[in-house]
């Protein structure tokens, strides 16, 4: 036989199998992403996300009365984009007078001017009037505004009590649906993840004062804690609702982060790391983050999915931002008042149902794409 | 007990710096001619102790507590114990139905997909779990409430839309008793599913961890047959994470749910806890988080007994 | 007639990598009282064998062909086609099985007591007392210390060591007329294995129960086998009687693995003798004679193209090799 090799077999039974560690970071996620596509569920859910993403971002081009790109006295406009923020209304049409009506003021103002229209010419703030758009009835109000499509379709999902169309209040409601998501679990997994990673990696009192945080915030029930906070809010907009969501969902993320620095702190890279002279903040960073972060991720994409579900809560209760509020839940809040109107309730309803629902397929299918023991076992 | 001075501490802290006071809200909304003269506010901010930062108010507050006292309602000018006792009984009837009939179905559909795990009938039957745990409660409760109520209005499946006993039936308590129920099946339904979907699953999922361990292979080796191996064995496992939820929901049993009482309007805990935050009454807010908070708490230490009594490895003691 | 036979086992695992075949076309018999020692490395596919003959093999794991029979008061039945009732009474009744991991073998929410008397339960209707009476006794034949306390305990009280004697008191205590025992000690303190080692060979004596002994350490079986069958990648490279395998092992593997055994007093400036290479993966085995990558004899093309056959050299003595006993070979013992 041959004399020892490198890296050779050695018959030697009481020596342990070479142990691959987690392979490198970028691996890992290409496998993780190959194990997700190979799942029809969660690639639908996922799907469907993207989808919404892209509606929320051609919104006013979908559905809206102002012109997605026009030309008024010689130059081009983009009136649209006031849907995403009222300052970016060019000031030429509100010193012309235009009041918010494109169509009839764009020909008498300037009879040569042109504009795109998006696809539906239904604004969601407000009731399309009569011949606003040259040869159309106003929007029809209360029960007469049911899902109309013989009609021309100019109301597809139907409008509310003050006549307002639904599909253009909901096309609006995805940004709203969205952000609430993304926005409100950033801040929760930043929390989360700062509160978990120091009393998981420093321990010794930072942890007991951390994890006695953890615990109160997760012992006053969750929606008690925000509707005190939102009826605390001077003003309540959109955008502190997502805060309020935010600063009261990390406990869970930060329970799991604190176990998975506690785990990786004693692991031999770090060991390693610690030993060649890096600092913590750098460690935390590059060593043990990219490690955690994967099943810290399942947790957030369901989040994700809660927080949608208690905005429109809040929405629902009339607890969210004040009118002109597009969000879904606000859609439903109307409903309440007249449930004849199914279609208040039908629409935006099944909307945050499906999108509740892909959130959850996406969280499962992360799950089961990262999860180290479906991945081990392999045989 | 520091937690639950910390939670009241800071929800008293929340609730004062709310703008608007229960004098200003409720007053000015009922009929503005009624507004109350500055002489005659100064005079009922000092009766209910308005006058003084908060800080101190909620001293005086946790004195009054410590004695048994949870003050009285501003708004509703009854005792907050008086309040909470006349609301507790609707929300036991409702959550504590719902409890049951989660567990009682859940625990059975859970082995059940245990048992026939992989099949085509188990995973239609998990994916239809799995939507139905993402279908939300509101919009469940909006559906139902336009089939039962508006379409099928006038057929004997007519269910009421609102609150918890309608007028004009039978004066005998049978009838009392089944208009409520008629009342309560739609809060019921509504309450019930998405935690039947969460707890079957969970059932499941757990038990799908349990089945891979070394112990179940030693039991088969023995030769139980596939049943026992499930049933006595795995189950008797999965129990332990189980009791630990079902201690944990202890609170839910009695805070019951916001949503689905206002919307049904059920004169349970949760609609009173929306309605006084939306009319400022402190005393009210600070009685109902007194009371979740100690539920909750009370709920884990339940959840760490059970979970003694359960697994063999934990003592009481430790 | 043997006590069990293997004929051409083949299990595989179908992942969603491809089909893996950890048993291959493996080949064994025990007879009644004898211990057979199943040797090989990690993943050559011994443990897969085992759980094979009671048909633990968890999905995706399938035994796709082959027969194992266990003789039947005269007659013999077929594990591998055994209706599922039949096949309970076989597990536990006739044939009793040991693990690897005496940890977490054992039901945590359970006492040993319930545990042991539930294989009673299963095979014998006895009244709980004689149950527990039994379990009492084996018990004792394992010599637990204080066996009365340690019915009424729960696994989580016990070291060990202790709780593979629970294991075996449990695999014992029906009396069957076979016990696998996959790697038994491995998991054990050098101390308490060679207590378990010695408590399985007296048991076997008192009950006559054959064994089927499965380990990676040449040292375990040259103590307690009648018969050596060694595995490599599948497949039985070499089966013969113990003193015979070890003075004259035929099979370049089997010198391979008893050379690198370390000799008590054997010099410390000679180094340990390794085999070069790794163990192959069952989803990837080599062509021809599956250990010629790593055999330091295999200079023929034959072995490369031509996969080798089990031959019987001597009587009793079989080995897969195309050159057995025609190589010049360094003999160690």
């Amino acid at each position: 036989m041959s004399s020892r090799t490198s890296g050779g077999f050695s018959a030697n039974p009481h020596l342990p199998a070479s142990h691959t560690p987690m392979s490198t970071s970028g691996g890992f996620w290409v496998e993780a992403w190959h194990r997700f596509r190979r799942k029809p569920l969660a690639m639908i859910g996922f799907l469907f996300v993207i989808t919404l993403v892209g509606i929320a971002m051609f919104a006013p081009a979908i559905a809206g009365t102002k012109p997605v790109i026009c030309r008024y006295k010689g130059r081009l406009y983009v009136p649209c984009l006031a849907y995403f923020d009222r300052r970016l209304e060019p000031a030429i049409f509100s010193t012309d007078k235009f009041r918010g009506t494109y169509p009839a003021n764009l020909t008498q103002k300037d009879p040569a001017s042109w504009a795109i229209w998006p696809l539906v010419f239904q604004d969601p703030y407000r009731a399309v009037r009569d011949n606003e758009w040259p040869g159309r009835p106003a929007n029809p109000a209360r029960d007469e505004g049911q899902p109309n499509w013989s009609r021309g379709g100019w109301n597809l999902l139907g409008t509310d009590q003050y006549g307002v169309d639904v599909l253009a209040k909901m096309v609006h409601g995805t940004t709203i649906a969205l952000m609430v998501g993304f926005v409100s679990m950033g801040l929760a997994g930043t929390i989360g993840l700062i509160v978990g990673a120091a009393s998981g990696y420093f321990g010794g009192w930072i942890d007991l004062v951390a994890s006695r945080i953890t615990e109160v915030v997760m012992c006053i029930p969750t929606l008690v804690l925000i509707l005190a906070l939102v009826a605390f809010v001077e003003k309540p907009t959109i955008w502190k609702t997502m805060a309020i969501i935010g600063m009261t969902s990390w406990t869970g993320i930060a329970r799991l982060a604190r176990g998975e620095f506690l785990r990786l702190r004693s692991s031999e890279f770090v060991i390693a790391a610690q030993a060649a002279g890096v600092g913590p903040l750098r460690i935390m960073l590059r060593h043990i983050l990219p490690n955690a972060l994967a099943p810290v991720l399942v947790p957030i994409t369901f989040g994700i999915a809660s927080a949608i579900l208690i905005e429109s809560s809040l929405s629902f209760l009339g607890f969210g931002s004040p009118p002109p509020n597009a969000s879904w839940g606000a859609l439903l809040n109307d409903a309440r008042s007249n449930l004849s109107m199914w279609w208040l309730v039908a629409f935006p309803g099944t909307a945050i149902f499906l999108t509740v629902l892909s959130y959850n397929l996406v969280g499962e299918g992360l799950q089961e794409a990262t999860d180290p023991r479906l991945r081990d076992a392999r045989k | 007990m520091l937690t639950l001075f910390v939670i009241t501490w800071i929800v008293y802290g929340l609730t004062r710096n709310m703008p608007g006071t229960p004098l200003t809200v409720t007053l000015g909304e009922t009929d503005p001619s009624r507004k109350l003269n500055p002489a005659d506010i100064e005079r009922m901010k000092k009766a209910y102790g308005l006058d003084k930062p908060w800080y101190e108010a909620y001293c005086i507050w946790l004195g009054n507590v410590v004695q048994g006292d949870l003050g009285r309602s501003i708004s509703r000018k009854q005792p907050v114990a008086t309040l909470i006792g006349e609301r507790i009984g609707p929300t036991l009837a409702l959550s504590g139905a719902a409890l049951l009939l989660t567990w009682t179905l859940a625990i059975p559909l859970g082995l059940y997909a245990s048992a026939r795990s992989g099949s085509p009938d188990e995973r239609a039957v998990g994916l239809l779990l799995f939507v139905l745990y993402s279908f939300p409660t509101f919009v469940a409760a909006l559906f139902l409430q336009i089939i039962f109520a508006v379409w099928l209005r006038g057929t004997a499946w007519e269910l009421p839309l609102f609150g918890m006993s309608g007028d004009g039936v039978g004066t005998g308590w049978w009838h009392r008793v089944a208009d409520i129920a008629r009342h309560a099946i739609l809060p019921i339904t509504v309450q019930t599913y998405g935690g039947l979907a969460w707890y079957s699953r969970f059932i499941h999922s757990t038990m799908e961890e349990v089945v891979r361990q070394d112990y179940i292979r030693t039991a088969r080796a023995k030769g139980a047959g596939e049943y026992r191996v499930l049933f006595h064995h795995a189950f008797r496992n999965t129990l332990i994470p189980l009791v630990t939820l079902l201690g944990l929901s202890l609170p839910g049993l009695l805070s019951g749910s916001v949503i689905v009482e206002q919307i049904f309007t059920w004169p349970g805990m949760g609609r009173l806890f929306f309605e006084s935050i939306r009319e400022r009454d402190y005393p009210t807010i600070m009685g109902l988080t007194l009371l979740f908070s100690v539920l909750t708490l009370a709920g884990q230490l339940l959840a760490d007994l059970l979970y003694c009594m359960v697994d063999p490895r934990v003592s009481v003691d430790s | 007639m043997p006590l069990l036979e293997i004929k051409n086992l083949v299990t595989a695992f179908h992942t969603p990598a491809g089909r893996v075949p950890a048993v291959d076309g493996v080949s064994l018999s025990i007879n009644r009282g004898t211990t057979l020692g199943l040797v090989g490395e990690s993943g050559c596919g011994k443990s897969v064998t085992a759980l094979s003959i009671l048909r633990l093999v968890s999905a995706p794991g399938v035994i796709e062909s082959g027969e194992i029979l266990l003789e039947n008061g005269g007659s013999t039945q077929n594990l591998v086609t055994l209706g599922e009732r039949e096949l309970c009474r076989v597990r536990g009744g006739r044939i009793g099985m040991i693990f690897q991991e005496p940890m977490t073998s054992l039901n945590p929410v359970f006492t040993l007591g319930d545990q042991i008397a539930e294989a009673v339960h299963l095979h014998e209707k006895v009244s709980r007392a004689e149950a527990r009476l039994r379990s009492l006794e084996m018990l004792k034949l394992v010599r637990m210390a204080d066996p009365e306390q340690r019915l009424h305990e729960y696994p989580h009280q016990l070291s060990g060591g202790m709780r593979q004697r629970v294991m075996i008191a449990m695999a014992l205590v029906c009396r069957p007329d076979l016990v696998i025992a996959d790697e038994p000690t491995t998991a054990l303190d050098v101390t308490i294995q060679a207590q378990i080692l010695d408590l399985l060979s007296a048991v076997r004596k008192r009950l006559s129960t054959a064994i089927l002994l499965i380990t990676h350490d040449l040292g375990v079986v040259a103590e307690t086998c009648d018969e050596v069958a060694v595995m490599y990648a599948g497949k039985i490279v070499e089966r013969a009687p113990t003193a015979e395998l070890f003075s004259r092992p035929l099979h370049p593997y089997t010198i391979g693995l008893i050379a690198a055994r370390p000799t008590p007093g054997a010099s410390r400036s000679v180094p340990l003798r390794t085999i070069p290479g790794m163990v192959p993966l069952p989803n990837n085995f080599p062509s021809g004679c599956r250990f010629h990558p790593r055999c330091a004899y295999a200079q023929f093309p034959r072995c490369q193209t031509e996969p080798a056959e089990l031959r019987e050299v001597t009587p009793g003595h079989f080995v897969r090799c195309h050159f057995a006993g025609e190589l010049d070979v360094p003999q160690n013992h």
